[in-house]
């Protein structure tokens, strides 16, 4: 059994923030890889191993999603093997500003860390709200099983749920807007999600250590080493 | 009561002003000894085992009306070589760590494994903070001699330091394995207001330190051993220093930065738009006269800092003169406030603010529940570019004040140091790193949104947000921040960091004034000396009568007749 350690979310954000700003990602992508690593962990999304997937699969060579196809019923974006960590807002932004009611991102690696960023868009009042019932996000799960996590237009978490079927990829991100009722077994509702969250919030999350000792190693990336000049009068910080 | 009109942004988020604060009622020292009193917290040692050379451990019982909390301290031998301010330290006096619950010998034999070695150790979910401090060797000893001798010190030594200690670090907000602030906030309500969590262990901390040196006066050997002075106690708060690293913390908190200052700037206007009563009119000129003492007691070599005391004290006199005067006329408190713009220092401008502020408790200190906000920037991926646009033009116009195609205006540059993790400040036409830099230089990046949107409109107006961010990703963390800040009124500092003489001090200042220190000597440019909890009730006190009036401390007069540098 690998050794986990406890760490909280607020340092698990700041973790994989600094990551991400080592790779050379933009300040915004930087920021929002830690939000998602922490959302995803607190909601039981995500674990260590999917979360080592996702920085495997960084690269900040790539600028944003592909706009593969676009029509009134359907986006179709490639991620082109990047990370939802990152950039992956920018194909939902488009999706929800169009009101389409499907998106599909191929290419897309461990697609779960897009579930807290739709939530937060959905939680606040848009601009242009779609008049939607429901918004059903696909994705493989780390299990490596598909899964469908199912959010009210206010940004509730309504549940998980296995489809019956398989509807995307592996490295595939579906998104539905409009359907009330998924096709699957729900697994856990919207509230033990939530309860989930509330006890990682009291008792921080869990990480391999050898992922935490990663993290820290690619975060040195972000750093650069002092000059005399900026050390003189700096005090003792 | 006449209309209520709130200062501005351009004025209340100018950097140099901010950098002018002094701390107020809604200062998070003030208002976390004004809730140990009104609400009857309890605190006591359960446990203080040191030696006569006080080396042990100590445990702080803190019971508080909606939760328990313990505060372990470990005090252990430095030799005065290894005693080292600095963030690269590894060994400390002090060390403690602020939990919840009560302690067990278990939890409480893994604690000493791990909170003296502070970032190398590890502690867990059930601590709020960690911290530690050194102690200042000169001022204790000779304390602890005088005191065995049964001779109180004198209160002129005792003021040129005014501490025993000194904080070095004070980490919450989850950090090395510590709980996050969203548990605090919700299972320790006491606590749920900024950095009250932070604030009590340095307040605690002072109350160690007193306890600490007591212990070590009273040993057999001493039989005329007496206490020191109770208000020369009081007198004695907790050094702190502070450079850098607390910086860029105002940059990228702006939406709890907007809700400090705009709690202050209400609290400020509303008491502008009351009537002049005499009573209020009495104890301004008595506050007044009380920062001045304090102000002529700050020791401070810094020539800037010490020029700043001197205008203040001119300004301050002149006020104090003519509130004096038999032939005053008082209309209104706007009518202060404007003179004070038009004649008097920044400084002297905002301390006004702090001194009005103190004249209306019952209008100020509701605010002190409105201090914390859950932080998230986020924009709105349906809404037009032309939308985000008119943002940038109606909140951040201010932005469009600099000329980045200057050098002057991009020549510095903030990064994080390879050697400490600490920020620290590199210059583009010198230094490496830039690539790297920390994202501070919202005003550029504010600009280079606002020429990409523009360029995109002139294909295509009917854009959206995410229509744009698709093709310029490059601005999703601005856009974030646009779309949040262009909501509030306040929290985006006016300023632009990346300027050749940009002075992190006035960063520094304003967020250790709302912490609410005292004592501002600047070191250099980058960092400070300041007291904490300087004439603070001790922990004695608190359940006795309470007049929440320990701002602006100034030596005791022991005896009757001394008052340190007057």
């Amino acid at each position: 059994m690998p050794e986990l350690m406890q760490i909280s979310a607020n340092e698990l954000k700041f973790l994989v923030k600094r990551s991400a700003e080592g790779l050379g990602f933009s300040p915004g992508d930087q920021l929002s890889a830690g939000i998602k690593a922490a959302v995803a962990f607190q909601l039981g999304l995500a674990n260590s191993h999917l979360l080592v997937k996702g920085l495997d699969a960084l690269n900040s060579a790539i600028r944003a999603p592909l706009l593969l196809a676009s029509n009134d019923q359907e986006l179709m974006f490639d991620a082109q093997g990047q990370s939802a960590l990152v950039q992956v807002e920018l194909a939902l932004g488009l999706a929800l500003a169009k009101a389409v009611p499907r998106l599909h991102i191929k290419h897309l690696v461990a697609a779960a860390f897009a579930v807290p960023c739709l939530m937060n868009w959905l939680a606040q009042p848009l601009n242009q709200a779609s008049a939607q019932q429901c918004y059903a996000l696909y994705f493989t799960h780390h299990s490596g099983a598909q899964r469908c996590v199912l959010i009210a237009a206010d940004g509730q978490l309504l549940g998980l749920y296995q489809p019956l079927q398989t509807i995307v990829e592996m490295d595939e991100l579906l998104l539905c807007m409009g359907q009330a009722d998924i096709e699957g077994v729900l697994i856990t509702d919207g509230a033990d999600l939530l309860g989930w969250r509330e006890r990682c919030l009291d008792q921080g999350v869990y990480l391999e250590a050898t992922l935490i000792s990663r993290l820290k190693h690619m975060m040195q990336a972000s750093l650069v080493p002092e000059t005399e000049a900026s050390r003189a009068g700096a005090g003792p910080g | 009561m006449s209309q209520i009109i709130l200062r501005p942004a351009s004025q209340a988020m100018d950097l140099e002003r901010l950098g002018a604060g002094f701390s107020s009622r809604l200062s998070f020292m003030r208002t976390l000894v004004r809730h140990m009193v009104q609400d009857q917290w309890a605190i006591s040692y359960s446990q203080f085992e040191l030696d006569d050379l006080g080396y042990g451990h100590a445990v702080f019982d803190i019971k508080m009306p909606h939760s328990q909390l313990s505060l372990v301290v470990f005090s252990q031998y430095l030799a005065p070589e290894e005693r080292n301010d600095r963030v690269i330290a590894e060994k400390w006096d002090l060390t403690m760590t602020l939990v919840e619950g009560e302690m067990d010998d278990a939890w409480l034999e893994r604690l000493s494994k791990n909170v003296p070695l502070q970032e190398a150790g590890r502690i867990d979910s059930r601590s709020l903070c960690l911290s530690r401090g050194n102690r200042s060797a000169r001022i204790f000893d000779s304390l602890l001699e005088q005191l065995r001798s049964g001779v109180q010190p004198d209160p002129k030594k005792l003021a040129e330091v005014g501490y025993l200690y000194r904080t070095t670090a004070v980490y919450g907000s989850g950090k090395f394995g510590a709980c996050d602030w969203d548990k605090i906030a919700r299972h320790h309500p006491d606590l749920a207001r900024p950095f009250s969590a932070e604030m009590l262990v340095c307040y605690l901390l002072r109350q160690f330190s007193l306890d600490q040196l007591h212990h070590m006066v009273h040993q057999p050997d001493y039989p005329n051993a007496v206490d020191l002075d109770m208000d020369l106690q009081r007198y004695l708060g907790i050094g702190n220093s502070t450079g850098l690293g607390m910086a860029p913390y105002l940059i990228n908190h702006p939406l709890l930065m907007s809700q400090w200052i705009g709690q202050r700037e209400q609290a400020y206007a509303e008491v502008l738009a009351e009537p002049v009563e005499q009573a209020q009119l009495t104890r301004l000129k008595l506050v007044l006269e009380q920062a001045m003492q304090h102000v002529r007691e700050v020791s401070t070599f810094d020539a800037w800092q010490s020029k700043n005391n001197v205008q203040l004290l001119i300004d301050a006199q002149e006020l104090s003169d003519w509130l004096s005067s038999e032939d005053q006329k008082v209309n209104d408190w706007r009518q202060l406030h404007e003179w004070a713009q038009q004649h008097y220092s920044l400084e002297t401008q905002e301390l006004l603010v702090s001194l009005l502020l103190e004249l209306y408790p019952d209008i100020v200190n509701p605010k002190e529940d409105q201090l914390a906000i859950n932080e998230s920037l986020t924009y709105d991926p349906t809404q037009s570019a032309q939308n985000l646009a008119d943002s940038i033009q109606e909140s951040y116009d201010w932005v469009f004040d600099y000329d980045f195609t200057e050098a002057d205006e991009n020549q510095t540059f903030w990064y994080y140091s390879q050697e400490k993790m600490e920020p620290r400040l590199g210059k583009t036409d010198i230094d490496d790193g830039a690539e790297v830099q920390m994202f501070l230089g919202i005003a550029k990046a504010v600009q280079a949104c606002h020429n990409d949107l523009l360029t995109m409109m002139q294909q295509s107006h009917d854009v959206s947000v995410a229509e744009f961010l698709l093709q310029k990703p490059i601005h999703l963390g601005i856009v974030n921040r646009i779309a949040t800040m262009a909501q509030t009124q306040y929290g985006e500092i006016r300023a632009n960091l990346l300027h050749k003489d940009v002075l992190p001090m006035h960063l520094l200042r304003c967020k250790l004034a709302f912490f609410g220190v005292s004592k501002f000597d600047p070191k250099s440019a980058l960092w400070v000396r300041n007291t904490m909890f300087q004439g603070a009730p001790v922990v004695g006190d608190l359940k006795h009568e309470f007049n929440d009036d320990w701002y602006f401390p100034v030596a005791p007069i022991i005896g009757g007749k001394h008052q340190p540098n007057a």
